[in-house]
């Protein structure tokens, strides 16, 4: 892990005190949370804090809006969360085509649920996500701490760039660099493959609480490989509630017991 | 011996008649024929073809000793890490073992979408060639490229073929550089950078091959996500004459020698999942159905000729009665006459056919057409031979000769032997 430590000398004093100045009136002019620093603050803890806030026990209303040479795809959705994202259920309310065909996340496996038939099949997380720039592991599996290995790679005075390995061959990416603010939030994702080709983009912004904290609300993902196509994925509300365990199996998808 | 003395004098004494029905069921036959080694042909196309690339076969297989309990139990998403196993350590075992031709690893198939000069193709179907698999390296040619374009080294850009179709259909050209996106067999997200190495010109083209990309096995390998070191199964291809039982024991052995608990079974144990193999495998059963309700037809034929047949030769079946002939004994007559006479037009049939199918086969029809690939099974018109196809047409023939002899001659040998004196009188 690296980091970057102070090197407290005399001559240092005066700018610490300073920094220290700059932070507390950050903090009075309305930050979320205190800011952490380097020497307060371990990668596996940053990850930790940041899951909090950004994938809080909820259930959250979500917009995806996917562009591909032009052309506007829009979806909406629910998620009702747990475990870090590591439990998920979502379910579409736009468009029609897609209402009832549900998801479901457990740890590392994803179901979708198919009206049709009424029946749950398995796919694979990395599954795009009606052809847009999202995986289904993207929406569903943004849980850092199981699936990635943290060390801190820079720090400046407003964020912290991590790298995260992939603990096991399964995880959707081999390797993620994430900028975190000193707030916990997620300001830049990029996602890596094996070869060490940049695969994804993810861009976070709109930062404001609707519900779950201070966090940025949108996120934009996008691909050097394809530059014609993005997709924008915006928290519209954020209900914190925890749910219980019991909800987040196959034959719930169809019995809708978070609803009752 | 007098039953079939008095079966062929019968045929001879008859023989304009006979003629008559041995062209028919060799007419019958000999179409009967085309229509079967029509199927056997789809079927070799496939498996020279497509299937060859899509689900190679070879004599022997090794895998790890839970390696196929899991693929049974469907549960090979999971097995994928706990079934690789060292691949260098096990060639180096097994080729030095007498007999053995060839030894190399395969892998799990995965589709990749590619990314080329900003243009997207999606969903190509990669598979990895083995530098030691003659068997594929035989079944196409490179266009545009070097017939060694397989040898790259494992750090350098991937080399990759495509079909040939892309060469005239998109702006894809032979030595465009570009990525490879996909999933791998962990299903974690994986890329790779290649360049076009040519393009496929598959011997027995298929249109299920439009969408099929070459890529050295080593770097397939790491494409999927494992190192080059690992692998789930390995071919073991025999030298000429060279039979499992001669084998597969000292294979065995030498791997346990090495410390090494693994699974070798032989070619008829492995379940083929080839769905290519299984639709015109569907096919034939259809036309072996058709071919079925042509022998009913035929069968109302060669019930019509038979009872007309007797009812002509009251006069013979009367002089039998009134010699003392018992009706068991005329029943096994002219069976055997009908029969003889059917079955000489079958194999009629099936020598005509079999002229037929080198006449066709040296014409060496061939297209590129997707509808002629889909009904041939490949891009050659080619009429295959099996012992199936035989023994289908004579014994279906036979069976229903006798069948429908046996069925009509009860009532035919009605025959009173006063009636048939007075019809000799006459």
């Amino acid at each position: 892990m690296k980091h970057t430590r102070l090197r407290k000398n005399k001559y240092t004093w005066l700018g610490l005190a300073l920094i220290a100045m700059c932070m507390w009136s950050a903090s009075l002019a309305g930050a979320q949370s205190a800011p952490g620093n380097a020497s307060t603050f371990s990668a596996d803890e940053i990850i930790k804090k940041t899951e909090q806030l950004m994938y809080p026990n909820s259930k959250t209303d979500m917009k995806l809006e996917s562009t591909y040479n032009g052309k506007i795809e829009l979806y909406s959705f629910t998620s009702y969360a747990r475990d870090n994202n590591q439990k998920i259920i979502v379910r579409f309310t736009a468009p029609a085509s897609m209402v009832g065909s549900d998801l479901l996340m457990l740890d590392r496996n994803v179901w979708l649920y198919d009206p049709k038939s009424s029946r749950e099949m398995k796919i694979p997380a990395n599954q795009s996500f009606g052809g847009t720039g999202f995986s289904y592991g993207d929406i569903l599996r943004l849980n850092f701490s199981d699936n990635f290995t943290a060390s801190i790679l820079s720090e400046n005075a407003d964020s912290w760039v991590l790298n995260l390995d992939a603990k096991l061959r399964d995880a959707p990416y081999h390797r993620i660099e994430l900028t975190v603010s000193k707030q916990f939030y997620i300001l830049l994702g990029k996602c890596y493959s094996r070869s060490g080709d940049l695969v994804k983009t993810m861009e976070y912004s709109k930062i404001a609480d609707v519900g779950g904290g201070l966090k940025p609300l949108v996120v934009r993902v996008s691909s050097p490989l394809d530059p014609k196509e993005y997709s924008i994925l915006t928290i519209v509300k954020e209900s914190p509630k925890t749910y219980a365990l019991n909800i987040f199996n196959k034959k719930n998808l169809s019995a809708r017991m978070e609803e009752k | 011996m007098l039953i079939i003395k008095l079966a062929v004098r019968n045929i001879f004494s008859h023989l304009r008649k006979n003629i008559i029905i041995v062209s028919v069921t060799a007419i019958v036959s000999f179409f009967l024929f085309l229509f079967l080694t029509f199927s056997d042909g789809e079927i070799e196309n496939v498996k020279k073809g497509v299937s060859s690339f899509y689900s190679p076969r070879a004599d022997a297989y090794i895998v790890h000793k839970d390696f196929r309990s899991l693929q049974y139990k469907s549960e090979s998403d999971d097995s994928a890490e706990s079934t690789a196993f060292p691949v260098s350590t096990i060639t180096e075992i097994v080729q030095h073992i007498e007999g053995v031709k060839e030894v190399f690893p395969t892998y799990w198939r995965v589709a990749a979408d590619m990314f080329v000069e900003g243009e997207k193709y999606l969903d190509f179907g990669i598979v990895g060639i083995a530098q030691d698999d003659s068997n594929l390296l035989s079944k196409f040619k490179v266009i545009d490229g070097s017939e060694d374009w397989y040898k790259a080294d494992i750090s350098a850009l991937t080399p990759i073929l495509v079909h040939k179709t892309l060469k005239n259909t998109t702006n894809i050209k032979a030595g465009d550089e570009l990525t490879l996106v996909g999933n791998d067999i962990f299903n974690q997200i994986t890329t790779k950078k290649g360049y076009i190495a040519g393009f496929i010109d598959p011997l027995q083209d298929n249109v299920n091959m439009y969408n099929m990309m070459l890529i050295p096995n080593t770097h397939y390998a790491s494409y999927i996500g494992y190192s080059n070191e690992e692998a789930n199964k390995i071919f073991v291809r025999y030298k000429k004459g060279i039979k499992d039982k001669d084998i597969l024991p000292r294979i065995n052995e030498s791997l346990k020698e090495a410390g090494l608990d693994l699974d070798v079974y032989s070619e008829q144990e492995e379940m083929h999942n080839d769905p290519w193999l299984m639709v015109f495998k569907l096919i034939r059963i259809i036309v072996v159905v058709a071919t079925l309700l042509v022998l009913f037809i035929t069968a109302f034929g060669i019930m019509n000729v038979t009872s007309t047949n007797l009812a002509e030769r009251k006069k013979e079946i009367g002089t039998y009665y009134c010699l003392g002939t018992e009706v068991p004994f005329l029943m096994s007559l002219y069976t055997l006459e009908i029969f003889v006479v059917n079955f000489a037009g079958s194999c009629l049939g099936i020598a005509f056919g079999l002229i037929g199918r080198v006449i066709i086969n040296a014409l060496k029809i061939t297209s590129s057409n997707p509808g002629f690939l889909i009904v041939v099974g490949g891009s050659h018109l080619y009429l295959g031979l099996s012992l199936s196809t035989i023994m289908w047409i004579l014994g279906g023939i036979s069976i229903l000769t006798i069948l429908t002899a046996l069925t009509t001659l009860g009532k035919g040998l009605r025959v009173s032997p006063v009636v048939a004196i007075k019809e000799t009188e006459q």
